[in-house]
């Protein structure tokens, strides 16, 4: 009960930080203190095979991911501190939903919704042996329809990418020739430059 | 209940050492600011224009796909140990339907050349 | 309060242990270096084999003024060496060292190994993003690619032992080993993946794109110098020996062997993996990203799968 106090604080803090941090990659950080909270509270419900996906899959790949995003997008406005007040109304509505949200949840504890939680859990529950049991009987159909899921995934990766001969640059930045800062995008102007050569040499 | 105590205990150690040994040689070091130690090193040369410069799709396009292969092997696991309790062929089946499927678009993505760099 | 104590002992112990474990990798790996691409440097310095100037190394590092680079984002910069510490320690506590010794054996051990490693790359991304410089940012973003494109091989590798002892406990793993032999026998192909993707992951060459000194001066942590440098470091050469102590109690029986006691062969055996890397690091030049990722992608990943699903097919008709 403490450690669900101390680490659902964590989490809370973390995701207020989220939306506070001034800058992209704050708040990314922030996300993922706040899902390494997240796993130590289902390791807390004894998922300690969840608990540790959770961190692999979230803090390791996805969050990295969305570092990637940034550093893909707003590499101009990432680093740079953006002014706290940008959405001033959306404080209220956040405000509002949060209040409707906690007072549906307290209403429910109120009423005796999560009583009915089992009393005793059998033996090697949340471990991985019971988990895969149970994924390759009852949950097999789901498990596979897992797989077609990433393949959309990786079918939307293909569309993304498949045209990416041509360089992404971000609206705003300089041509390459016109100024001396196109020095800085060395990864980006690569496969312009080769193309200029192929151009050149009449070859490819 | 002792393993997440010794998993805590672990995590705040890590971080603490590294204070440690950055304070410990406060007595050994001597400090001598100055604007051009401060400046950004690029060989020498004044630095041009912002750090952060825009990356690549590539480096995005591969992240996705590394994204959907995690998941697919963190699945594996579950599946690899109670293999032996399982109906073999059965699950020898299962996954072999599962894997099969992502082989798949592994393979579209490599025919695309998505897999390749630049 | 026992229980805080034990664990106090065991952080501790686990401190000293990376200390004098990098201060020794240190001094072998100038000295293989020097071996290997006859540097006179290495071979003749002062003190027994050479000892001082691992000394001198560690009184510089202390000495060294500190300083942030402008420009830096502050919080970003300072934190990431802790994030790159805080996964080197922790991965000690699911070692097999001994035959009854383990710091804490978790029964999802191997999970919990790949999951805490995964923070080494956003440490990377801190130091990266963070120190306001052109070579940080290219080698944090290299350095994604490639253990992006290493790490689902280094995971597949290591299923097929998980399908033949049927457990994620590492030290039920090396324990089916002591009965069955050890799995690098049967399960060669993944061990040829789990070595080179653990090679790619140390950010080691041939495959340290990310700190290619020749290219971009020292990658992410271009920016670290002293004390805060050396924590990388210490978490680099500490993540080599716990990879290499992973690949032996996957592949090679752990604390398995004859006449010594367990963690003496745990320990010699691990140096030795760690010593081929050595080997190979200073035999093999660096590899393009293009090859990187080829290899990654074109080469590990099918050979992987393939020899997952040849175990669990040789399992099947046994």
């Amino acid at each position: 009960m403490i450690a669900f106090l101390v680490v659902g604080a964590a989490a809370l803090a973390a995701a207020i930080g989220v939306i506070t941090a001034r800058s992209a990659v704050h708040s990314v950080l922030w996300l993922i203190v706040h899902l390494c909270s997240l796993a130590v509270l289902y390791m807390t419900l004894r998922a300690q095979f969840l608990g540790l996906v959770q961190i692999l899959i979230y803090a390791g790949a996805v969050m990295v991911l969305f570092l990637f995003v940034i550093g893909l997008l707003s590499a101009q406005q990432g680093g740079a501190p953006v002014p706290r007040a940008q959405l001033p109304r959306q404080v209220g509505f956040a405000i509002f939903a949060a209040v409707v949200v906690a007072g549906a949840v307290i209403l429910a504890a109120l009423f005796g919704a999560f009583q009915a939680a089992a009393p005793s859990l059998p033996a090697g529950f949340g471990g991985v042996t019971a988990f895969g049991t149970v994924l390759f009987s009852t949950y097999l159909l789901p498990f596979e329809a897992t797989a077609m899921a990433l393949l959309t995934a990786i079918v939307a990766v293909v569309a993304l990418g498949a045209g990416h001969d041509e360089p992404a640059r971000p609206a705003g930045l300089p041509v390459r020739e016109a100024e001396p800062e196109a020095h800085a995008s060395i990864d980006v102007s690569h496969a312009e430059h080769r193309s200029e050569l192929a151009a050149r040499g009449g070859q490819r | 209940m002792e393993k997440y105590l010794d998993i805590l205990v672990f995590t705040l150690a890590g971080a603490a050492f590294p204070l440690i040994a950055v304070g410990g040689g406060l007595i050994l070091r001597r400090r001598y600011p100055d604007v051009e130690k401060e400046r950004a090193y690029e060989s020498g040369e004044l630095p041009i224009g912002d750090a952060r410069i825009p990356f690549h799709i590539s480096y995005y396009v591969f992240a996705l796909v590394f994204l959907v292969f995690d998941i697919e092997s963190v699945f594996l696991y579950p599946w690899a140990v109670i293999y032996l309790h399982l109906n073999h062929v059965l699950a020898f089946l299962e996954i072999v339907v599962f894997v099969g499927i992502l082989l798949a678009g592994w393979l579209y993505a490599w025919k695309k050349k998505v897999l390749s760099w630049m | 309060m026992n229980i805080l104590l034990a664990a106090a002992l065991k952080v501790v112990g686990v401190l000293v242990f990376v200390m004098a474990n990098a201060f020794m990798l240190i001094w072998l790996e100038r000295k293989v270096s020097g071996y290997i691409q006859r540097r006179y440097g290495p071979l003749r310095v002062g003190g027994p084999a050479g000892i001082y100037q691992s000394a001198a190394d560690i009184l510089k590092l202390l000495a060294k003024e500190d300083f942030m680079p402008g420009g830096a984002d502050r919080w970003l910069w300072l934190l990431a060496p802790v994030v790159s510490m805080v996964p080197a320690v922790l991965v000690y506590l699911v070692l097999p060292i001994g035959r009854t010794f383990t710091l804490q054996d978790l029964g999802v051990g191997l999970v919990f190994f790949s999951s805490v490693t995964s923070f080494t790359l956003l440490a990377i991304f801190m130091a990266g993003w963070g120190s306001n410089n052109k070579y940080s940012l290219l080698g944090a973003m290299r350095a994604g690619a490639q253990l992006f494109s290493y790490e689902v091989p280094l995971i597949l590798s290591t299923i097929g032992v998980v399908l033949i002892a049927g457990s994620l406990r590492l030290q039920t793993i090396v324990a089916a080993q002591t009965q069955h032999g050890w799995f690098f026998f049967e399960q060669i192909v993944g061990f040829i993946v789990f070595f080179i993707a653990s090679i790619a992951e140390l950010n080691r060459t041939p495959f340290d794109l990310a700190e290619g000194e020749s290219e971009i001066i020292a990658g992410y942590h271009t920016e670290y110098s002293g004390m805060r440098w050396a924590m990388f470091m210490l978490a680099e050469y500490s993540n080599l020996f716990t990879s290499s102590a992973l690949g032996v109690a996957l592949f090679f029986g752990g604390w398995h062997g004859p006449w010594l006691p367990g963690w003496v062969w745990f320990l010699l055996k691990t140096y030795i993996v760690v010593f081929v890397g050595m080997w190979i690091r200073w035999t093999l030049p660096r590899i393009r990203i293009d090859q990187l990722l080829d290899l990654g992608w074109k080469f590990l990943l099918p050979v992987s799968v393939a020899n997952i699903l040849g175990t669990a097919l040789v399992l099947m008709v046994r």
